[in-house]
């Protein structure tokens, strides 16, 4: 079996113009690792059969770009015509799409190889893979433990090399969060850099969809293909910008700060700890650090339970049974009957507990009460964070409060929300940020936070921690 | 400690369009409850100010019709007759 996903995608791009290696050698590999490793459960659709036949199309076709000939896995609340998407909720069981995505059209035009669809929490609602209707999937470090979400399967696939890239999406940390608990790189870009057209929407003031890789420059690679503005996504902006162009360059001189509130007691300690080892070694770099406070991050939860929920409670109204989807087989006397015993077989626990939860919040007295209230702190709390970019270049902090813990663990859902208590502010005001890989013996994420739209700075400064910086110390 | 009874478990299932029973709603309570006592916390705050809806600073546009192909929008649907979409209705 070979091992082409160990390289960078420079590098087999490369082998691919030299015709060392042709796009069915790396659609094969992606197959046989992904039939060595179904028990990782991080795929729900396969897209076997026109992979194979893209690959062999593209053999008369001239390498023409990096990601040409690349196989790609892609979440599954991606829609791809003609191939199933899932959400992983048994309401899209047999749902096919009859459109593509932007980011898919992107992909297919630059002749990239879809390889399948990844498992999720269902509808992206979940931090550990495990409200998914097609069962959890394992970590790729440890297979007793939980992988993240709600981007599990495409961390674990990325992870484990059964492909080199892929496509999740993040509302509170949905990228980052597996990204860290299965050492891989994840980034969520600027709230607009990437078309949400054809992202089933969670929570439309959230949502992104982001690169999933093993390297640095892999990431910034794949965020170049997919971003930019779309009229079909009126929230999208443009980009002229090759997220490639600060990698290699030396940090130097730079400023980072570390929010307080991110090496709290909340944060393991021995997560502190390697943290403070990255610190030090940034200020052997001539990196100024600095701490400082954001007031109201730690409304973040509430903010998050409110405003996200009261988002996907309207967003998946649309889930009724009658244009696509599942339907109940109950004998009913009424629509509305059939629209309630519909969505309530559809749907999986978490699902319903967050729809209420949004519906509750925006009924009646309660938008002013909670919703708009929380729109005035989201405010607050992001003005907050922009200020700090007039000082600082980025802001740093571990991406999660733990490790990887128990599958079946079963916190309540009250508390399961806490597992992104460090990434949803960034959410909140719509800044770039990514997961890095620093832990050495158990999966630990740097979180890079950036200003709006500056993901290039995030990728300089990842690219030298990753070069430079010696995980095991 | 904030309590939601049984006929405001009811309403909320009903405008999330969600059947409840008497057994659902005591499966539901207890997390419901949990995470309104969390979002209550904002309460205490007194911020009623300038809104944020979205992070974007786009204006809305509109942009002239364009031409897309005609895809059949019923394929997915599962009781179709043409164009129509059937829901079927016992009578009481």
């Amino acid at each position: 079996m070979s091992n082409y996903f160990d390289l960078p995608l420079i590098t087999i791009n490369q082998k691919l113009k030299n015709k060392e290696i042709k796009p069915i050698d790396l659609v094969n590999e992606a197959f046989e690792k992904i039939e060595n490793n179904m028990e990782y459960n991080a795929f729900i659709t396969l897209n076997k059969e026109k992979a194979i036949k893209k690959a062999i199309e593209l053999e008369n076709k001239e390498v023409d770009n990096i990601l040409f000939g690349i196989p790609i896995a892609l979440k599954d609340n991606i829609i791809t015509k003609d191939l199933k998407t899932t959400c992983a909720s048994k309401i899209l069981d047999d749902f096919i799409p009859i459109y593509d995505s932007t980011v898919v059209k992107k992909l297919n035009k630059l002749n990239a190889i879809i390889i399948g669809k990844t498992n999720m929490d269902e509808f992206a609602m979940g931090s550990t893979n495990e409200t998914s209707y097609y069962g959890p999937v394992l970590n790729a470090i440890d297979k007793t433990k939980v992988p993240g979400g709600s981007s599990g399967g495409s961390a674990v696939s990325v992870a484990l090399k059964m492909v080199p890239i892929s496509l999740g999406s993040d509302t509170g940390g949905s990228i980052r969060q597996p990204s860290a608990f299965n050492n891989v790189v994840g980034l969520k870009p600027t709230y607009g850099r990437v078309s949400r057209y054809g992202l089933v929407a969670f929570s439309s003031s959230l949502d992104q969809i982001g690169p999933i890789t093993n390297s640095v420059i892999d990431n910034a690679i794949l965020l170049n293909a997919i971003s930019g503005i779309d009229n079909k996504d009126l929230t999208s902006s443009e980009t002229n910008e090759d997220f490639t162009s600060e990698i290699g360059k030396t940090i130097s001189g730079m400023k980072v700060c570390i929010p307080n509130f991110y090496m709290s007691e909340k944060v393991d300690i021995e997560i502190r700890n390697k943290i403070n080892k990255v610190i030090n070694f940034l200020k052997l770099n001539n990196v100024l650090v600095d701490y400082v406070d954001i007031n109201f991050i730690d409304y973040a939860i509430p903010l998050y339970q409110i405003i996200a929920l009261a988002e996907a409670s309207s967003n998946l109204a649309r889930f009724d049974g009658v244009r696509f989807g599942y339907k109940t087989d109950k004998k009913i006397t009424n629509i509305d009957d059939f629209y309630k015993y519909t969505r309530n077989e559809g749907f999986g626990d978490e699902v319903k507990r967050r729809i209420m939860i949004g519906s509750y919040v925006l009924s009646g007295k309660n938008v002013d009460i909670y919703f708009k209230k929380a729109l005035s702190i989201r405010k607050k709390l992001s003005d907050n964070m922009y200020q700090l970019f007039n000082h600082y270049d980025l802001i740093i902090g571990p991406t999660t409060t733990g490790f990887p813990y128990d599958l079946g663990t079963n916190k309540s859902s009250n508390e399961s929300f806490m597992d992104d208590i460090l990434t949803i502010p960034v959410n909140m005001a719509g800044l770039p940020a990514m997961s890095l890989p620093i832990g050495s013996n158990k999966p630990i994420g740097l979180q890079i936070i950036g200003n709006m739209f500056d993901e290039k700075t995030i990728y300089k400064f990842a690219a030298f921690l990753e070069s430079n910086y010696k995980r095991g110390e | 400690m904030y309590k939601l009874s049984n006929e405001q478990i009811m309403h909320v299932a009903d405008l999330a369009k969600l059947h409840m029973n008497d057994l659902d709603i005591e499966k539901y309570r207890k997390d419901l409850d949990e995470i309104l006592n969390n979002i209550e916390t904002i309460e205490s705050l007194n911020i009623n100010e300038e809104i944020m809806i979205s992070p974007s600073n786009n204006f809305n546009v509109f942009s002239n019709k364009e031409e897309e192909d005609k895809v059949d929008v019923l394929i997915n649907v599962k009781n179709r007759a043409g164009d129509f979409i059937k829901v079927e209705v016992e009578n009481e």
